[in-house]
């Protein structure tokens, strides 16, 4: 019983040469002279295979969406035909009409094309996130050194370009040669990397909270209001990906909206006992001041919410390390501006 | 008044202790690659510095010297340590403390200092440590057992000789026993010779006098059961201890009794090399030399009168001889190894952590392709005279390693390939060159040389002190 390793002999100590070419090194060899920190080479890798995101919920057939897309495909066709037979007439038409049509159609395909080409790369964006972030929880719930070391890799890819971002990505690439622990790499990548994408974000759902706040209670027209709050949450989700390295385009945007939709309805009511009614317990002062100023912090609120909870969706790690974003300190920070401005008003 | 930590580095000589040292004091000068000691990675680290050597009979820890050692073209490893020394560490840091994080703000205090004191003395000495606990006697039947064992046998020709024929023994008394410890001193330097970094040879001071080179302290040896010259026997018994009383005792009170924390440097790897024997053997030396230490938890009540280590690192040193792949594998040896002290610690309530380390990592990592299986190497500068199967080195060449798989079940190291354990060239941990350190760089950086685990080391050795 010779066997003292899992499964098989234990294999004998060799020596290779090290021009073998079976050899590979786990990583560069790094110099010991303080790293160069000047531009690097813009060689961005070429994006990989466009496959659309999958979304948790779509399973089974649905006849509603069916109908809805089989109408919507009905009309599209039918006002297609009619407008194919306007351009085909004025096309063949021999005289500046058919230039100036040709021309047009030529740009509105270029655009068409263009656009598609644009949603694709920002469908491939999200979904490459999300792919990055199902293979983090997989080395989490299994720790693997090496795992670690590939997904590192890919978050210094994504991150590590942004200016803002270089000196926290050298140093972490430093360390991916010396820690060999598995899951300490991602704690670092957590609090080397994301503190400064964290705080990016905080930034943004704190000006959106407040901008949406201000308006509510502000706008003449509750309808106005409305649409604002919608326009915003939207634009704030979209800027939100971009910072988290999942750039969408316009439908890319409104799959995120619907995910992070889903989020919130999933661990809503659990957030609304704790921080979302503490929230309303202590402003109930000035709700009582003015229903229009409870307005404006209910949908302030809300888009705080929405942009945590867009967070949770679109951050690769989760919070290993780093502090994590709560809605309930962002608002109490955009809130205090619109309590601080009807004051002076 | 600044706290101070007394930290001890506990280790056979060839252990790695004055290389730790070394990189500690590197480290935390230059601002190392330190990501998880929390104090550096939490921007809370101003500086550290070497204060004057706080006690004037001590030399100080030559730190300069082996910084150039390692810089010198080709590195070399720093030399072995002869005397003792030693050296303290300032440490100053914001600490997150309320009131005193608070205090700093104001301007009312500065930064928060920590002193850390180590001392670096030769390995050979603290296996005399294993003495305070043995009557003449029982050291005596133990040393003449150690020198019949049979691949002590040649080493101890001459001596045995000696001891065994009682004629050669009889006459002037001071005269045998100073034939006695001289033919004794060159029959442990043969052992040593053999196995360096192994075994515990006792009396330490015979193999590094120090200072008391010659001295009457120096002059005994272990005396048979058999042998019934009770003039000698007296004589021996009592210069023994006299060693013990005028040596040990006090190199263990001065040094090891205040001890605050304490880390303790194993070379597994080179027990390994000698197969179950020499695995035996580093497992029974380092039981006998952590006997006399004192772990507990930290009560006030104790801290006033009996201070007690209360955080101890069991680090199997030079874990860069191995890919990380077998960095688990070695932690578990190490558990085996230690695995007394490391019971009798936490049964004290000390902490206790378990690391495969390297202070300094002398190598890099690859995977070679070799037929269908991948083998986890390393790569690095192997010394001169190293060898692996019938490759020898000549100490220039970069060389791709396998050192072997370590076998998952550690005891089965403990056991000889007959009775279903490993043979000794199963395992070939082989030493490499050091990395050559840059003292500065032209941008005016002190780098530090890169290491495994010392910053997980470091956190569970200071962290709690540094908050």
């Amino acid at each position: 019983m010779s066997d003292a390793t899992s499964g098989h002999t234990p294999r004998k100590p060799r020596a290779f040469k090290i021009d073998d070419p079976g050899l590979s090194e786990s990583a560069p060899p790094r110099d010991e002279v303080a790293p160069d920190l000047g531009p690097e080479p813009a060689s961005r890798a070429a994006p990989p295979p466009l496959t659309l995101p999958k979304l948790d919920i779509d399973s089974g057939v649905k006849w509603g969406s069916i109908l809805f897309a089989a109408l919507t495909a009905a009309s599209t066709f039918a006002l297609s035909v009619w407008f194919y037979r306007l351009v085909s007439v004025a096309i063949w038409q021999d005289d500046w009409i058919g230039w100036t049509m040709r021309i047009l159609v030529g740009v509105a395909a270029c655009a068409v094309l263009m656009i598609l080409l644009r949603e694709l790369v920002g469908f491939s964006r999200l979904a490459r996130l999300g792919r990055l972030k199902a293979e983090i929880a997989k080395s989490i719930a299994a720790p693997s050194a090496k795992q670690d070391q590939a997904i590192v890799a890919k978050l210094l890819a994504l991150f590590g370009k942004r200016p803002e971002l270089r000196w926290h990505a050298q140093r972490l690439k430093e360390h991916t040669r010396d820690v060999h622990d598995a899951g300490a790499l991602l704690t670092l990548a957590d609090r080397d990397l994301m503190p400064e994408i964290d705080g990016a974000a905080r930034r943004l759902i704190t000006t959106a909270a407040r901008r949406v706040a201000m308006v509510t209670a502000f706008s003449p027209f509750a309808t106005l209001a409305f649409a604002f709050v919608a326009v915003e949450n939207i634009r704030l989700m979209r800027k939100l990906a971009e910072v988290y390295g999942g750039r969408p385009g316009f439908a890319g945007s409104l799959a995120l909206t619907r995910k992070v939709i889903v989020h919130l309805l999933a661990t809503g009511s659990l957030a609304l006992t704790d921080d979302l009614l503490g929230q309303f317990i202590g402003q109930g002062v000035a709700q009582r001041l003015s229903k229009r100023l409870g307005e404006g912090a209910f949908n302030g609120t809300l888009t705080a919410r929405v942009g945590v909870a867009a967070i949770d969706v679109l951050r690769p790690l989760p919070f290993l390390a780093g502090r994590p974003v709560r809605s309930r300190d962002i608002v109490a920070e955009a809130l205090a501006d619109l309590w601080g401005s009807t004051k002076k008003a | 008044m600044t706290p101070t930590i007394r930290l001890g580095v506990t280790g056979l000589s060839r252990a790695g202790k004055t290389v730790f040292i070394t990189a500690l004091v590197r480290n935390l000068l230059a601002g190392g690659r330190l990501p998880f000691f929390p104090v550096m990675a939490e921007g809370r680290f101003r500086r550290a510095y070497l204060e004057p050597q706080p006690d004037d009979a001590v030399p100080r820890f030559p730190y300069e010297d082996h910084l150039a050692k390692l810089a010198a073209d080709p590195p070399l490893w720093p030399a072995g340590t002869t005397r003792i020394s030693q050296l303290r560490v300032t440490i100053e840091y914001d600490s997150h403390k309320f009131f005193r994080s608070l205090a700093g703000k104001v301007g009312a205090a500065g930064p928060s200092r920590l002193n850390v004191d180590i001392v670096d003395y030769p390995g050979e000495w603290i296996v005399d440590l294993a003495l305070l606990n043995q009557d003449f006697a029982t050291w005596s039947n133990r040393a003449i057992v150690d020198a019949r064992a049979p691949d002590r046998r040649t080493a101890a020709r001459e001596f045995l000789g000696l001891v065994e024929a009682p004629a050669k023994l009889a006459g002037d008394v001071e005269q045998v026993a100073i034939t006695g410890a001289k033919l004794f001193t060159r029959h442990l330097a043969a052992a040593r010779a053999a196995a360096p970094a192994l075994s515990a040879l006792t009396p330490g001071r015979f193999l590094m006098p120090g200072d008391l080179d010659g001295s009457p302290l120096l002059t005994f040896f272990p005396l048979p059961e058999t042998n019934s010259n009770d003039q000698l026997r007296a004589l021996l018994t009592r210069r023994y201890e006299s060693y013990k009383s005028q040596v040990v005792r006090p190199f263990f009170r001065d040094h090891f009794a205040r001890l605050d924390r304490q880390i303790v440097l194993m070379d597994a790897l080179a027990a390994l090399n000698r197969g179950p024997h020499g695995v035996k053997d580093l497992a029974d030396a380092m039981a006998l030399v952590l006997e006399p230490f004192r772990a507990g938890a930290r009560t006030f009540a104790l801290n006033l009168f009996r201070p007690r280590i209360d955080r101890i690192v069991f680090a199997a040193t030079k874990a860069d001889h191995l890919n990380h792949q077998s960095h688990d594998r070695l932690e578990k040896l190490m558990r085996v190894l230690a695995n007394r002290a490391i019971l009798k610690a936490s049964d004290a309530g000390a902490n206790v952590e378990v690391l495969a380390f390297a202070a300094i990592r002398s190598t890099r990592e690859a995977e070679m392709q070799a037929g269908k299986d991948k083998l986890p190497c390393i790569v690095g500068v192997p010394m001169a005279g190293e060898h692996v199967g019938d490759v020898t080195f000549d100490g220039k060449t970069e060389t791709a390693l396998f050192p072997g798989d370590l076998p998952s079940d550690p005891s089965s190291l403990l056991i000889t390939k007959a009775e279903g354990g490993i043979a000794a060239d199963d395992v070939r941990a082989v030493t490499f060159r050091p990395p050559r350190l840059i003292l500065q760089t032209g941008g005016g950086q002190s780098p530090s040389p890169p290491h495994i685990r010392l910053d997980r080391a470091l956190d569970f050795l200071l962290g709690d002190r540094l908050r």
